[in-house]
């Protein structure tokens, strides 16, 4: 057959995927690995600690501080009531693909002792029985196998010689994972070939032969005053990925890879007692063997002689003594020294009865993960508390002397067994059963337990009010088998019930039993759902007689599992326990987390004693049929609960509410659970008291536990690493109160940081976290909008082309312009054409005319003139009779000699034309009869403006060579007659500037004939004497004329004509400048009257 | 026909049509200016030719007087760059005669425009009050008022007012205003002389036209 795997107890084969033989229940596997058909790999996960970034190594510290811290302030919190809402119906979908119905064999083997816890707490007799009493009566029909028990039994007889062998002391820190998974392989190469004889005790109905830790109890007697089931330990418990039924005890098949441990059966705690359970926080990851912690009343006895048996080292010295008084206290811290140090004694204080304390701290060390505390101090209670610290030195170890708490009077707790646990000394362990009512059971000891399996425990219940046993560490077996927890109802007189070691034969994994508190005692089994990646010891908590809550959380993953059979305690994951050290913590809470195994089929009888309410939820299972499936489904269970650690088992073990919550949170998603079978859980009728109470803690954890099942279904599974799960946190300080833990901290829900919260800031989208858009958009006032605008409008004026304003054409102005044309012609020519002399003349000449005249008077006879002519034929007119006075009156006076030159090339000619209409050349009788050429010379054309005036004026000869002087001075008078006052302004210069180099010219005088419009520029020049005189204009011609004898007449004859013409203009000026008067005072007008 | 009756005639159709610009631009009026420009540069021209060219250029290089042609050379050089100016190409020939006659040019009136303009009239205008006569202090005066304040008249240095503009200081503004008056006298007195060298031209024409018409006529 291939992949089949053979039994190793009854030698017949079997499928792969099966872990127990399904003929024999043998476990055929250990399932300490992750993956199915992986062996379990040593994982030094104290070395990977120096590689993790410091963020992780604070975050993992804190997380373990504030483990501690929260098993501290758990411990002084009120316990959780019974009214709360239970959901822990939600994890009995692990148990609707279990067929079973028959009380698992451990719990026969709790039955008697349950019963008489059930009788030893009488106080609470009028009370119904809680939950798990069902599950004992079936218990005590079902018969364990014998086959089962000695296979448990040879276990532990082969683990412990062997941890005694070793002389290495076990590590309980994070790395000392392998010492862990050491001892445990070597468990499972002895299992099921050796009888033990632990096993016996586990005979069903029969008390516990506690005897041998009557002298741990002496020792570890605390005052009873403030019972409290300190079971913190468990918080630790990592991996709580799976929660098992209660009865379920086979999760120890595979406590760390072994096939078994020991299953130790701690008596129940009378009223007002604690057990404490927090040993188990550090079992996750590890196997651990199963303690069963039956109740035990007050006056019985827990039969753990069987102990001394384990393994072939010297067994520990379990002195049991049983001491009478009521506040016994269970001392376990013995326990703590178990993972391979030297067993030292470990003395338990004795606990006043009134409120006893089992201390179970020193579980904290049977997990694969470093325990937040070992030694954890067990609370000075007034109870008596259960010593167990004997199991301190349980590893590898001599054996230690164990001081036995002082037991209740009436019970007695055999612990003896222990005495041969392997090899190496034996731990010691004080597994005080005490029944006293106000008795605390020390499992302390259990803390160094890191390195081995932990054993499973039955957390005895707390008979008293104020007793709670808090087994919430089951929550914290994440990735492993949950241990089941079977709280049996015992009153003050409990009794640790270790019939469950019968069954160890074919279920190595033994498992605890936590006795029911008589008097509203509360198990916090929430541990269980931080049972880590190896195998956790189930937990039977045993019904609670009176108005016990029993926190069932970790029945939350009975969901897709199957439920353990009753012949083979399925191993369970254990959880942390800071729970069970939680005085809040409700005792008969159970664990959130459960990871049956896989399991044969059981028989029809078996299933005909099956419970009604399993018989509903087994109706539909979504577990894998038997057969398909091996380990595989818990390889994703575990790593889906890795995935969520601190959304789910995490935060929900931090109540014990919130893991009953979460069994209904699982049973709402687990599909399946058929209507009716969920209907029927739900009934208030067929629902235990435990579940029907609700604990005032649970309302938010609830929500966690729900969202925690939900995202068991949901995620894919991962497969991660052990030393992965080893990094993630503690889980205590993940399951810290999720009311408290702000909702802007985000959970990791993948990768290594699985369970770690606020890690990575997150900033949800669309908070205030995000920049705030900036708007783009110009903020600008009004007024500098307005002077923008007026910009824009300045930029556009002067960009846009304006249409040039033209003066509209008037009509009236071209007849005007006509009109006045005409009017002029007309009156001028006419007056010209009459020839009319009407108008009279000056006889005054002005200065500059008179000086002209001196000058002319004064000139020498026949004396050279230099006549410049540069005017424009335009004013020829004008200019011959301006000049004609002149000219005329010189001639006629001087006769002198012309020279006519000029600076412009009509020059020439204009100057003939003036000798020819001034008369001058004209032949006589009108004419002078001057000559050209022998009274007169045109010089013609002077070339280069003020350059040709400056050398004609410096060398006359060689610039004008037929010039008739040799030098410039040789000019008597030089006559400039010019229309431009600039051509008579270079003349002028350029003789002042002769003048002052050549002296000659000083003398010469320059007479200036101007046009009209030129005689006002040349007037200063007149002034200044830089001008001799002047003629300028017609009216000076005229004047000239008349007092020259009226020659040569053209001035004269030009006179009236002009007088009028000036008549007319000064009449038409006058006449328009009324008008345009007259025109704007009309406008003006206009735009007042319009507005 | 006598020349000179042709040349009248010529004369008066030629200043009709000037003087049918009156009632508008016409082509007879252009004809006319035409007329006359090309008349004036031909003649112009001519007289270029026969009074600088000839006598002073072309004739001294015939005449093979080595002392004369070099420096005749020199000048026929200039000239002919000058007439590089009608290229663009090669207009960069005629700067170096252009540049010669504008910086002669410009040297010769300066020189004539400070001694023989600016330096005298300022002291005939500072010697304004050398009259003898009550009139010739107050003529003196006028003068002077009118050329500081016409000199004031053109100080356009100005501040800036607090609400943005730009004005002058009262004084001066005040000052420039009596220069205006001064200035507007001037341009009245410029426009007067204009008109009457208009009207005296139009006259002359107008006695031209009517003669010529007489003669003619036989009148």
């Amino acid at each position: 057959m291939v992949g089949g795997v053979t039994c190793p107890n009854c030698g017949k084969d079997n499928p792969d995927f099966l872990d127990n033989c399904q003929f024999c229940q043998a476990v055929l596997r250990s399932e300490s690995t992750l993956n199915t058909g992986e062996n379990p790999t040593k994982k030094v996960t104290a070395e990977l600690e120096e590689i993790l970034p410091d963020w992780l190594r604070d975050a993992r510290q804190q997380s373990r501080d504030s483990a501690e811290e929260e098993s501290k302030k758990e411990a002084t919190k009120p316990k959780v009531q019974k009214e709360e809402p239970a959901d822990l119906l939600a994890g009995l979908a692990f148990q609707a693909a279990s067929d079973e119905d028959e009380v698992p064999d451990w719990l026969a083997a709790i039955n008697p002792v349950e019963k008489k816890a059930a009788e030893a707490s009488k106080p609470a007799e009028g009370e119904p029985l809680d939950f798990f009493a069902q599950f004992n009566q079936p218990t005590k029909e079902s018969d364990a196998p014998a086959p089962v028990e000695t296979s448990t039994s040879d276990e532990l007889t082969s683990w412990l010689p062997e941890a005694s062998q070793s002389d290495e002391p076990l590590r309980f820190d994070s790395g000392t994972s392998q010492g862990e998974n050491d001892w445990m392989n070597n468990l499972g190469a002895t299992v099921s070939h050796e009888p033990e004889p632990w096993a016996e005790p586990a005979k069903p109905a029969e008390p516990e032969n506690l005897g041998w830790l009557h002298d741990l109890e002496s020792s570890t007697k605390q005052p009873p005053a403030t019972p409290s089931a300190d079971m913190g330990w468990m918080s630790n418990l990592d991996s709580a990925s799976t929660s098992g039924s209660q009865e379920d005890l086979s999760w120890l098949n595979s406590l760390g890879g072994v096939p078994a441990s020991p299953d130790i059966s701690l008596p129940a705690q009378p009223a007002s007692s604690a057990d404490d359970l927090s040993w188990l926080n550090d079992l996750g990851g590890t196997p651990a063997p199963s303690f069963d912690t039956p109740a035990q009343p007050a006056s019985s006895q827990e039969d753990l002689s069987w102990l001394n048996n384990l393994g072939n080292t010297p067994a520990p010295s379990f002195d049991t003594p049983t001491p009478v008084q009521p506040p016994s206290t269970e001392d376990l811290s013995w326990l703590n020294n178990l993972g391979g140090t030297p067993a030292s004694s470990s003395d338990a204080s004795a606990q006043p009865a009134a409120s006893s304390q089992e201390d179970l701290d020193w579980l904290n060390n049977l997990g694969g993960t470093p325990a937040p505390s070992f030694d954890t101090p067990t609370p000075v209670q007034s109870a008596s508390t259960e010593d167990l610290s004997w199991l301190n030195n349980l590893g590898g170890t001599p054996a230690p002397s164990f001081d036995a708490p002082a037991q209740p009077a009436a019970s007695s707790q055999d612990l003896d067994w222990l005495n041969n646990l392997g090899d190496t000394p034996a731990p010691s362990f004080d597994a005080p059963t005490s029944a006293q009512p106000a008795s605390t059971e020390d499992l302390s000891w259990l803390n160094n337990l890191g390195g081995t399996s932990a054993p499973s425990f039955d957390a005895p219940a707390q008979p008293a009010a104020s007793s709670q046993e808090d087994l919430d560490w089951l929550n914290n077996l994440d990735g492993t088998p949950a241990p089941s927890f079977d709280a049996p109802a015992q009153p003050a007189s409990s009794q640790e019930d270790l019939g469950w070691l019968s069954s160890l034969d074919s279920t190595p994994a033994p498992s605890f039993d936590t006795p029911a508190q008589p008097v509203s005692p509360q198990e916090d089994l929430d541990w269980l759902s931080n049972l880590g990646g190896a195998p956790a010891p189930s937990f039977d908590a045993p019904v609670q007689p009176a108005a016990s809550a029993q926190d069932l959380g970790w029945l939350n993953n009975l969901d897709d599992t199957p439920t353990p059979s009753a012949s083979e305690p399925v191993p369970t994951p254990f959880l942390h326990t800071d729970q069970l050290k939680s005085p809040d913590a409700s005792p008969d809470t159970p664990v959130t987390a459960f990871s049956p195994r896989h399991t044969a089929p059981l028989s029809e009888e078996a299933h005909d004693s099956m419970p009604d309410w399993l018989k509903s939820a087994t109706a539909a299972s979504s577990m894998p049929p038997l057969g398909a499936t091996t380990m595989d489904w818990f390889d994703s269970k575990e790593k889906t609960a890795d995935e969520d650690t601190s959304q789910t088992f995490g935060q929900t073990q931090g109540t014990p509410a919130s893991a009953e919550q979460n069994l209904f949170a699982a049973s709402s998603d687990a599909s399946s659970l058929s209507n009716q079978e969920i209907d029927s859980l739900l009934s208030a009728d067929n629902m235990p008291d435990w579940l029907s109470q609700a604990e005032p803690t649970t309302e938010s954890a609830s929500a966690q536990g729900g969202t925690s099942s939900v995202l068991d279904d949901s995620l894919a599974p991962v497969n991660l690493p052990s030393w992965v799960q080893a990094m993630r946190p503690v889980e205590s300080a993940i399951s810290s109160d999720v009311s408290a833990v702000s909702m802007d901290q985000n959970t990791e829900k993948e990768g290594p940081l699985v369970g770690l919260r606020g890690v990575i800031p997150f900033a949800p989208i669309g908070s205030a976290l995000r920049p705030k858009s900036i708007s783009i958009k110009l903020q600008a006032t009004e007024e500098q909008l307005a002077s923008a605008a007026l910009f824009e409008q300045i930029l556009a004026g002067e960009t846009t082309a304006h249409p040039l304003k033209s003066t509209p054409f008037v009509a009236s102005q071209r007849i005007l312009r006509r009109a006045l044309s005409a009017i002029f012609l007309i009156v001028l020519g006419t007056m010209i054409a009459m020839g009319t002399t009407q108008v009279p003349v000056s006889a005054a000449l002005p200065v500059a005319v008179s000086n002209a005249s001196n000058v002319v008077a004064t000139m020498p006879d026949q004396a050279q003139v230099l006549v410049v002519v540069d005017y424009e034929p335009a004013l020829s007119g004008e200019m011959e009779a301006v000049a004609g006075p002149l000219l005329d009156q010189m001639t006629v006076l001087r006769h002198p000699t012309y020279s006519f030159i000029s600076t412009s090339p009509n020059g020439s000619a204009l100057a003939e034309r003036l000798m020819t209409n001034t008369k001058i050349n004209r032949p006589g009788p009108d004419g002078l009869g001057y000559q050209l050429g022998s009274q007169y010379f045109n010089l013609g054309y002077l070339p280069g403006g003020s350059a040709g005036v400056r050398g004609f004026a410096e060398q006359p000869k060689t610039i004008m060579p037929l010039v008739n002087v040799n030098q410039f001075s040789d000019y008597a008078v030089v006559i400039v007659i010019t229309d431009h006052a600039e051509s008579g302004l270079v003349w002028i210069e350029q003789l002042e500037l002769m003048k002052q180099t050549n002296p000659a010219l000083a003398g010469q005088p320059l007479l200036m004939v101007a046009s009209s419009q030129a005689g006002p520029l040349l007037q200063p020049y007149v002034l200044s004497k830089q001008v001799a005189g002047m003629i300028s204009g017609l009216a000076d011609a005229a004047r000239y004329e008349f007092v020259n004898n009226s020659r040569p007449g053209i001035a004269r004859s030009y006179w009236d004509a002009f007088g009028v013409g000036l008549f007319m203009a000064i009449l038409a000026i006058v006449l328009g400048s009324l008008w345009s008067l007259f025109t704007t005072i009309r406008a003006r007008r206009a735009e007042a009257e319009q507005g | 026909m006598s020349i000179e009756l042709i040349s009248g005639a010529i004369g008066l159709l030629l200043t009709l049509m000037i003087f049918s610009y009156l009632i508008g631009d016409n082509f007879l009026f252009r004809s006319a200016v035409y007329i006359f420009i090309g008349v004036s540069s031909g003649y112009a021209a001519v007289v270029v030719w026969h009074s600088v060219l000839m006598p002073k250029l072309f004739q001294p290089l015939a005449s093979a007087d080595p002392n004369q042609l070099m420096f005749l050379v020199i000048p026929l050089i200039l000239s002919v760059s000058l007439l590089a100016k009608l290229s663009p190409r090669i207009s960069w020939i005629g700067s170096f005669a252009m540049a010669l006659l504008v910086g002669v040019g410009a040297a010769t009136a300066l020189s004539g425009a400070v001694i023989g303009t600016l330096i005298p009239q300022s002291r005939a205008a500072m010697n304004a009050f050398t009259g003898r006569t009550f009139f010739d202090l107050i003529e003196g005066a006028v003068m002077l008022a009118g050329t500081v304040l016409t000199l004031i008249y053109f100080q356009f240095s100005a501040k800036r007012a607090p609400d943005g503009s730009v004005k002058r200081n009262v004084i001066v503004e005040a000052l420039a205003w009596g220069g205006r008056v001064f200035i507007a006298i001037t341009f009245g007195a410029l426009f007067a002389g204009v008109y009457m060298a208009a009207l005296t031209a139009m006259l002359e024409r107008l006695s031209s036209i009517i003669h010529f018409v007489k003669s003619l006529l036989g009148l």
